[in-house]
């Protein structure tokens, strides 16, 4: 029977995390995943992701699953593609099925489960169609598989997924005719349906799906408005002419291997469901069996690759090949980086949820039952239901003030929840830019210190940085916005302008379309336009011929 | 529906080998080393299997080989789920009606 | 329920592996099923191809609605081995394995 010191299970973000510093310590790993190929979900994110330097924030998912693989090639981790585990049993034994051909026995001295998130669904009549599809799965086909999975499409649920997938359907070339949210408000990052919304794409919040209709396939969507009990209210219904329903209604654990391995498992509704109890180390509750990632709990991809390094680093101190000091020195560091990441109105609940795990699996250990109670809330979030105006933005320390607008070229950071990010801060050579003490702080703006220089405009994942010139000529004004749509419009090009809800404006010339390496394939675009606009427009119309 | 041929962040479609598969009797042309739920959805195929109780539509899905809707006859194997499975050249698709042919 | 009603109607599936509707599944929970592993072996919901991968959560809700439980008592179902299906004869391959299979 083979023997390996480290399996680890799942070669998504967290657990390339746990195999490349497994094995950068010493430990010999065999890391499987039951696809074709590495990297889980990392591969399709064509987004700059959010976070920290440490976190390569500003790079964008595939690169970073790029950087990941080479790394975990350079330290020697064995991969085994095409690689299901049937079950873990005692005695350490872990079956595979190869290939779908053969079984093998293998003997693991830890194991960490890295098996990522499961999407969850919502029925309604008709989501049994053909056309119905999930966010995971539209994602696969227009960014793996570069085969649009519809051309008019209704996007279901407004949290990141759902909104980042939007504007990567948009990318694609695709029409996404409307977001539909159950909440009264924009669960995702605003930053994220400000995108879609310069894209003209409508976000209908307090909504449900009542049914899809069609024959062979999706041919149109009924949505209706909620009441305050969920309720559809009668007479709001709509019917959308659409081809495809795509739903982004959240993930859950993907607990079944943790289950069959005997891990106990809880319910924690803010990290998806039910998912394994595991303590500050990442181990469950079965000794040797640890877990990270999207199984410990939903988070993104930036926290489930500190985790799954974390648990690498724990499984290769308990084979000794970390001393206990300096494994202590960096649980602090990777815990304290994964802390960052949950901080502020979005992160809390995670926090919390998470320091529930590990009191209930201190508990287990010694058979009580008791929950913490949970922490008291510092969300200081305000929900939004659509983008906010102008005036409303100006309250924030990214908008520059009207005097400094007036003096000449200036960025203007629409940056206003706090969220874990901070690629805007390095990107500006003049340290114009400021982030307190915590990650999640609102940036703001030395106006004296802007040169209006425009290279935090790409480095911002959440293109929520503008360039203003209100001097730029008598009459007119410029404004530099990211834009990463095909075609790209050419200088001179006469186009119409959009606000922040993507309604057209005016008329404004484009001057410069800018594509630099630095700027990591997002375009920069400026366009002329009447002074009186400069707080308005914020994007150009999307070019809606084939591309 | 529609191939992706340019795009902004991933650039233009490289060079793919063309091959032929046959879906229900019918010839088409797909890229070596995509799935099969790709290629019938870039050849405007969408309804790749039937159920057994309600005789009703279904599709592509989940997209990762779990919820078994895209589930098609490859070559005369039934059950065969086509968002993990690649085309390969002079591939035979069909239908599948509850758990075989129709 | 008839076979052939209705192409897609008010019907509202729930598993969809098994093709229950939401229907179905409220009848066993009136009846006294109301935990996820009573309700698979009274309607078969969740014992198909994909194993509740994808109805389990909506079960969940659906019980956690109509009864008195909390989400968090409403258990998912046992995970049982294999965790993916597996041809017969490649289980069957002669060997250790099938020895260590026996051991669950």
């Amino acid at each position: 029977m083979k023997e390996v010191e480290v399996l680890v299970v799942g070669a998504g973000p967290a657990g390339l995390g746990a195999a490349i510093e497994a094995s950068r310590y010493g430990a010999k790993v065999l890391l499987v995943d039951d696809k074709d190929k590495p990297g889980g979900q990392l591969f399709k994110q064509i987004h700059k992701f959010f976070g920290s330097k440490e976190h390569l924030a500003g790079t964008r998912g595939f690169d970073i699953g790029f950087y990941l693989l080479k790394e975990a090639n350079s330290l020697g981790v064995e991969i085994s593609l095409e690689t299901k585990v049937l079950g873990i049993m005692e005695k350490e034994i872990v079956s595979l099925l190869v290939k779908d051909q053969k079984i093998e026995l293998l003997k693991a001295k830890r194991v960490v489960l890295a098996t990522g998130g499961m999407e969850k669904s919502l029925s309604f009549p008709g989501w049994t169609l053909p056309g119905v599809i999930g966010a995971g799965a539209a994602q696969t086909l227009v960014n793996i598989e570069r085969v649009l999975p519809g051309e008019r499409i209704l996007m279901v649920g407004s949290g990141n997924v759902g909104l980042i997938v939007s504007y990567q359907l948009l990318q694609a070339g695709a029409e996404v005719c409307g977001i539909v949210e159950a909440a009264p408000f924009i669960t995702g990052y605003l930053v994220h349906a400000a995108k879609v919304m310069r894209g003209g794409v409508p976000l209908y919040t307090q909504h449900t799906v009542k049914e899809v209709r069609g024959e062979k396939s999706v041919e149109e969507a009924v949505i209706a408005a909620l009441d305050e009990r969920w309720n559809p209210v009668k007479g709001t219904e709509k019917t959308l002419a659409v081809d495809t329903v795509c739903l982004a209604v959240g993930l859950s654990p993907n607990m079944r291997l943790a289950s069959l391995a005997g891990c106990k498992l809880e319910f924690f509704p803010d990290l998806g469901g039910f998912l394994p109890l595991h303590d500050d180390k990442l181990e469950s509750t079965k000794k040797g069996v640890y877990v990270a990632g999207d199984l410990a709990g939903v988070e993104e991809a930036s926290s489930a690759l500190d985790e799954g390094r974390l648990a690498g680093i724990s499984v290769a101190a308990s084979l000794g090949y970390i001393n206990s000091n300096e494994f202590e020195k960096l649980k602090k560091e990777y815990g304290s980086r994964l802390n960052q990441l949950r901080e502020g109105p979005f992160g809390y609940k995670r926090a919390l949820a998470k320091k529930q795990i590990i009191s209930r699996f201190q508990q287990e250990e010694v058979g009580g039952t008791e929950r913490d109670k949970e922490g008291e809330t510092n969300s200081k979030l305000k929900r939004y239901t659509t983008i906010p105006s102008w005036s409303e933005f100006q309250e924030f320390p990214g908008y520059p003030s009207l005097e400094r607008i007036k003096k000449g070229p200036v960025a203007c950071i629409e940056c206003i929840q706090e969220i874990p990010c901070d690629p805007c801060v390095a990107a500006c050579p003049f340290k114009a830019i400021k982030i307190n003490s915590h990650l999640t702080h609102l940036p703001s703006l030395r106006e004296d210190q802007c040169k209006g220089c425009g290279l935090c405009l790409a480095s911002c994942p959440g293109q929520a940085i503008f360039m203003l010139d209100y001097n730029y000529s008598p009459d007119k004004a410029a404004i530099s916005f990211p834009y990463e749509y095909l075609p790209y419009p050419k200088p001179g090009d006469k186009v119409k302008g959009v606000n922040r809800r993507g309604e057209p404006v005016g008329e404004v010339e484009v001057i410069k379309v800018e594509q630099r390496h630095a700027f990591d394939r997002t375009a920069v675009v400026t366009i002329a336009c009447a002074k009186e606009f400069i707080h308005q427009i914020r994007s150009i119309e999307r070019r809606k011929d084939d591309v | 529906m529609k191939r992706i041929i340019d795009h902004p962040i991933l650039g233009k479609e490289e060079e793919r080998e063309k091959i032929k598969i046959t879906v229900n009797g019918k010839s088409i042309s797909a890229y070596k080393g995509e799935t099969i739920a790709a290629a019938l959805i870039a050849n405007g195929c969408r309804d790749f299997s039937y159920t057994r109780r309600f005789h009703l539509p279904r599709g592509f899905f989940c997209g990762i080989g779990q919820c078994t809707d895209c589930s098609m006859i490859v070559n005369g194997v039934p059950n065969i789920r086509t968002c993990v499975t690649r085309v390969e050249e002079g591939m035979i698709i069909e239908t599948q009606y509850g758990y075989g042919k129709k | 329920m008839s076979k052939d009603q209705g192409k897609n109607g008010d019907r509202k599936i729930i598993c969809r592996c098994e093709e229950i509707t939401e229907e179905e599944i409220r009848e066993a929970i009136r009846e006294g099923y109301t935990t996820i592993k009573a309700i698979k072996r009274r309607t078969r919901a969740g014992m198909g191809l994909c194993q509740g991968r994808t109805c389990s959560s909506l079960i969940q809700e659906i019980i956690a609605e109509m009864t008195e439980k909390k989400k968090e008592e409403i258990l998912p179902d046992t995970v049982r081995p294999p965790l993916y299906p597996v041809e017969l004869s490649i289980l069957g391959q002669e060997g250790e394995e099938r020895d260590v299979f026996s051991e669950y």
